[in-house]
């Protein structure tokens, strides 16, 4: 079943010249991970933020449930749809637990407060997830890894039933990058629609039920890890050789070496 | 420590002051003599009474504030002059000791007119300008203002009459609750509290404000809505304790920055405790300002010295932080 379905979504930025989404059209199968490929400037962050509403596209139509975006309130889409965003650090200090009450704006009323069920449910996924230990800390304190980890737990606390995230894996170590990886293979497991953007087609393929392709402003390319993530599709986007290799029947990328040795350029000495 | 136990060690502490204040002066007033005392009675009824309640006011009203705006602006250096209210405050009660009457309720209204006019200049400005965010633009904007109606002021400080007008002018430009009387306190009210209970029944989503506005949005609060509604709550009650008492500088800024030390950064906690501890802290600082000298202190160069001192010793301490 389709969870989420754009049709036909145009974009353009104010005092802009050409539309950075061209026409876009996608679905979203409920309860599967998605991953969404593209280099630099294709479009990611701008379609994930039609999908939230943030930007409303000059043409075309989101529908979430068979249902136009534009009908829900603010709230009743916050229940639906949560996000995280590339970059996210609160301007003061709080902590953890404070950090990820805020996930429960949606769910309490304008002028209400957090209450102690709520708090019981932040400590519940927080011990699902094995931070407990992180409750009390600064989240300024955190590790990039940790602060990647309590957006998400930001999200779980929001008990919405599709997840955005926006390069959720950028500027972490490989270990970091294994558990926030692990963590959203675990939530569509669990049944969340999730959509996840990246540069890397080897996370797509390691955690991906389904992988979309954006180019220039549309989509490109849609299907399975095994079908997408080969060697012509992504030399194509990237515009760099690229070798892809089967490991337990999952394609993996590297970089060809002979495509790559050509591209190092030594500069004439005079 | 609780939180709890926090709060009621402060209200606690707050109501003693406050107790006290009312038989500070330079009348000794002594409880055990009320009764007796008539003249005592009407000091404490028709002078202190209203000064000390509108001294907690003020406290609540600037402190309130500035802790609403540090979160709303996602900055913890500003204060509630920070759209330009105070000064265009200030420009409207100058306006009005020259050119209307100094009768106070004139120069009062005078002053919250010009000061929701500030806001609103500074609001038209920051959509006119053309790049950053909404809240790099107003504080450009409220910069721009308030640069403005201080120009604005010194132009009506050269055209008052030196012997009558300037001086009248000075010493509210200065601040202070001398000659503050039931009929201020009862002028400032209903605005100041509305602005102070608006902040205090939405102190919790405040905390929505201090996040990006994309991710405020996305968990179903606009947060250019709740700005607003701040942004106006902030300033009227800014604007209505300013007509009364004049420019106040430094309590917006410190205070909040005091509660956080003290209750953590969650605005469900820091807005109340700076509401109490702005009051407590004003009531001191006029009980200083009125019996420290022979002459009458302006309030404002006092909460100046304490505030920036304060300020310092928080900025110097080993574990002191801006915002946290």
């Amino acid at each position: 079943m389709v969870k989420i379905c754009v049709e036909k979504a145009r974009y353009r930025y104010p005092h802009c010249e050409c539309d950075v989404l061209k026409g876009v059209s996608l679905k979203l199968p409920e309860g599967k991970a998605t991953a969404l490929l593209g280099s630099n400037g294709s479009g990611k962050t701008t379609l994930l933020k039609v999908l939230l509403k943030i930007l409303i596209p000059q043409e075309g139509t989101v529908y979430v449930d068979g249902e136009d975006i534009n009908e829900f309130g603010r709230d009743d889409l916050s229940k639906l749809i949560a996000w995280v965003p590339q970059e996210e650090a609160p301007s003061f200090p709080y902590t953890v637990l404070e950090y990820l009450l805020m996930g429960r704006a949606p769910h309490l009323g304008f002028f209400s407060l957090p209450t102690k069920k709520d708090e019981t449910k932040i400590t519940e996924i927080l011990s699902e997830l094995g931070m407990l230990h992180l409750s009390h800390r600064e989240t300024l304190s955190l590790s990039g890894g940790e602060k990647r980890l309590v957006s998400i737990a930001r999200t779980l606390a929001q008990e919405s039933e599709v997840l955005l995230l926006d390069e959720p894996t950028a500027h972490l170590d490989l270990g970091n990058k294994a558990k926030v990886l692990g963590v959203i293979r675990r939530m569509a497991n669990s049944g969340k629609t999730v959509l996840f953007s990246t540069h890397d087609p080897n996370e797509a393929s390691l955690i991906a039920d389904n992988v979309v392709i954006i180019n220039g402003g549309d989509i490109v390319n849609c299907g399975a890890p095994s079908e997408i993530i080969t060697e012509d599709v992504l030399k194509t986007i990237y515009k760099t050789g690229v070798r892809v290799i089967k490991v337990d029947g999952k394609p993996m990328v590297e970089l060809d070496s002979d495509d790559f040795s050509k591209s190092i350029v030594t500069p004439e000495v005079t | 420590m609780k939180y709890i136990t926090r709060f009621s060690i402060l209200a606690a502490v707050s109501g003693l002051v406050f107790i006290i204040s009312l038989f500070t002066g330079r009348y000794s007033l002594y409880f055990h003599d009320l009764l007796s005392d008539d003249l005592g009675k009407c000091i404490l009824w028709n002078i202190r009474l209203p000064r000390t309640l509108t001294a907690a006011l003020l406290g609540m009203a600037l402190s309130v504030s500035g802790a609403t705006l540090q979160s709303a602006f996602k900055n913890p250096l500003v204060g509630p002059g920070i759209m330009g209210v105070s000064q265009g405050a200030a420009f409207g009660a100058a306006f009005a000791i020259l050119f209307l009457s100094n009768y106070p309720l004139t120069i009062e209204i005078s002053s919250i007119v010009f000061g929701l006019l500030a806001l609103f200049t500074a609001y038209a400005m920051s959509s006119a300008i053309k790049y950053g965010g909404i809240v790099l633009r107003l504080v450009l904007a409220g910069i721009v203002v308030s640069a403005l109606f201080s120009g604005g002021v010194g132009v009506m400080k050269c055209l008052a009459d030196p012997l009558k007008q300037l001086p009248e002018l000075t010493f509210w430009l200065l601040g202070g609750l001398s000659g503050v009387v039931w009929r201020d306190f009862l002028y400032a009210l209903p605005l100041a509290l509305w602005g102070i209970l608006t902040l205090l029944i939405v102190r919790w989503r405040v905390n929505l404000l201090t996040l990006k506005d994309d991710v405020a949005l996305s968990l179903g609060t606009d947060p250019r809505k709740l700005r607003g509604l701040v942004i106006t709550a902030a300033v009227v009650a800014t604007a209505a304790v300013t007509s009364v008492a004049g420019v106040i500088g430094w309590i917006g800024l410190i205070v909040p920055h005091m509660a956080r030390k003290i209750f953590g950064i969650d605005n469900s906690r820091v807005i109340p405790a700076s509401a109490l501890l702005g009051a407590t802290l004003m009531i001191i600082f006029d009980d200083i300002a009125r019996t420290v000298s022979p002459s009458e202190i302006p309030l404002g160069v006092v909460t100046s010295l304490f505030g920036a001192s304060l300020f310092m010793v928080l900025l110097s301490r080993k574990e002191g932080r801006i915002g946290g």
